[in-house]
């Protein structure tokens, strides 16, 4: 028996299963053995598969029988196999020195929550564009440079209330991981949407989660001296506001300078006129919130602004979304060590950052109104007020091809299951 | 433009410390003496926008609005998580 040959995951899952139970598992078969049986000529295993298919398969076939193994497939580019086996067969399995390796075959969970394939950024990093390199400056709380899911990827960080920029309240490293989280924590189930972009962290808001317009500028300005790309800000102060207040025009100000600026609409809604600053300035993407049914959510603040401009410009997922959690900090709901769940439209911001990102690997010489512009025509028209829904919920794929997305499913008629989700977007209020 | 309700709210507030985010008409650099001279401490100077973040008493802030310099006066508002 050679317990090595056991993966950590299988060993794992072992300690959990009965004797009689049937497990999921890959059988790689040495190279020694396929050599023996004259299936493969003396050449490395890099240069696998030189061998004749339907031969490998009679030989594993032979091999898992004899051992009342279920095999449920082949492979052609390793030598190896996916199967069935009862934990009781394992050691026989492990004994036969034919076997080099056996791997638990887990799930696959890439893209389980479920906000970031409902916006189709899976599709985009399909096409090859994950954000990389992009600078993001994620102007907020701070962020938990320790987490694993940034990993090299924060280029900067630093804070405008002292302290040296860890986030001691848990928003910002929330925000800053639904833009470009990696999931590494999560073997990839949370990952963000631009999950290769750069992040440059300012910490602006207090553990409180509170701070001063000032500061908030402050950290804008910081992010334009760091060259950054797109700026989120997933904060703001009570509506209405007219845009010309200094924080709403430093904002516009940082648009000029040729970096999109992404702002949370706020969590004063359902009321009219609840959007204030920076939410209200003219040049950024003023973001509300919706749910996974693509609802807007009750929380999510409404235009117009006070000098009767429409906003929010866009409306992205934002409710109970499960992101990065900061060492130390319990905001939202916690789901374990490294994550939490957390909803409003700080939430739904960084989503729409995140796409900003995905855009700008793809063409980087687009204009923060081009971007604007992409983002908001290809959105997906709820069929709601303007001043509810902006241009729609937003869609990376869509943004990124100018294609229109896929129209939703009807709506359900009435009934238990409208009772039931109105019961659902009532219990889903902003942290 | 210096909002008349503004300056009616720092007239209630009398020796009470405020902060306000003051626009100027030029370079901002060329007035922090004048603004320290009005008891008024500089926070921050911007450089994307010319205008300075100002801390002190709301009586020493009301003298602002005389000067032709200074283009608008608001209160650097408390912002907050969404």
């Amino acid at each position: 028996m050679s317990p090595a040959k056991r993966s950590v995951e299988l060993e794992i899952e072992l300690a959990t299963r009965a004797p009689a139970e049937e497990i999921p598992v890959i059988i790689k078969y040495s190279h020694e053995s396929l050599l023996a049986e004259g299936l493969i000529g003396d050449i490395s295993v890099a240069a696998w598969p030189p061998v004749d298919y339907e031969a490998l398969t009679q030989f594993a076939e032979r091999l898992l029988s004899r051992l009342r193994i279920r095999v449920l497939r082949h492979f052609r580019l390793v030598p190896a196999s996916a199967a069935k086996l009862k934990v009781a067969d394992l050691e026989a399995l492990e004994a036969d020195p034919r076997v080099e390796k056996i791997w638990l075959d887990l799930p696959v969970q890439a893209w389980l929550d479920t906000s970031v394939p409902l916006i189709r950024a899976p599709k985009v990093w399909e096409a090859g564009y994950t954000g990389q390199g992009v600078k993001v400056a994620v102007i907020d709380t701070g962020i938990d440079p320790d987490h694993p899911d940034f990993a090299g990827r924060i280029a900067a960080y630093t804070s405008f209330v002292g302290g040296d920029g860890r986030d001691d309240h848990g928003h910002g490293t929330h925000v800053a991981s639904i833009i470009a989280g990696s999931g590494a924590a999560s073997r990839g189930k949370y990952r963000g949407v631009a999950p290769e972009a750069l992040l440059y962290s300012a910490k602006v808001l207090r553990a409180d989660g509170s701070g001063m317009m000032s500061d908030v500028m402050a950290g804008i300005e910081w992010a334009v001296e760091q060259g950054v790309q797109v700026i989120n800000l997933s904060l703001g102060a009570p509506g209405p506001c007219d845009g010309t207040d200094a924080l709403s025009t430093m904002c516009d100000a940082a648009v000029d300078r040729g970096i999109a600026v992404c702002v949370a609409a706020g969590n004063m809604g359902p009321s009219s006129g609840t959007i204030g600053s920076p939410g209200c300035a003219r040049k950024v993407i003023t973001v509300g919130a919706s749910n996974d049914e693509d609802q807007v959510a009750d929380f999510s603040s409404r235009g117009p602004t006070s000098d009767g401009r429409t906003k929010p410009d866009i409306v992205f997922p934002g409710v109970n979304i499960i992101a990065c959690r900061a060492q130390g900090t319990s905001m939202g709901h916690p789901l374990n060590e490294h994550y939490t769940s957390a909803s409003g439209t700080s939430m739904a911001t960084p989503h729409a950052s995140g796409v900003v990102a995905l855009l700008l690997s793809a063409q980087p010489e687009l204009t923060p109104s081009q971007v604007k512009e992409k983002i908001m025509s290809t959105a997906l028209d709820l069929h709601l007020d303007p001043n509810v829904q902006g241009a729609g919920r937003g869609d990376a794929f869509s943004a990124y091809t100018g294609e229109t997305p896929p129209s939703p499913p009807p709506p359900p008629p009435p009934g238990c299951l409208t009772a039931f989700l109105t019961y659902i977007r009532k219990a889903s209020q902003p942290d | 433009m210096c909002e008349a309700s503004l300056a009616e709210k720092l007239r209630s507030l009398g020796s009470q410390e405020v902060d306000l985010i003051v626009r100027i008409r030029a370079a901002p650099s060329e007035y922090i003496s004048k603004l320290e001279q009005m008891g008024l401490r500089v926070r921050r100077q911007f450089t994307l926008l010319k205008a300075v973040a100002v801390r002190g008493k709301a009586q020493d802030a009301l003298k602002l609005w005389d000067e032709p310099w200074v283009e608008a006066v608001e209160e650097d508002k408390t912002v907050t998580i969404f």
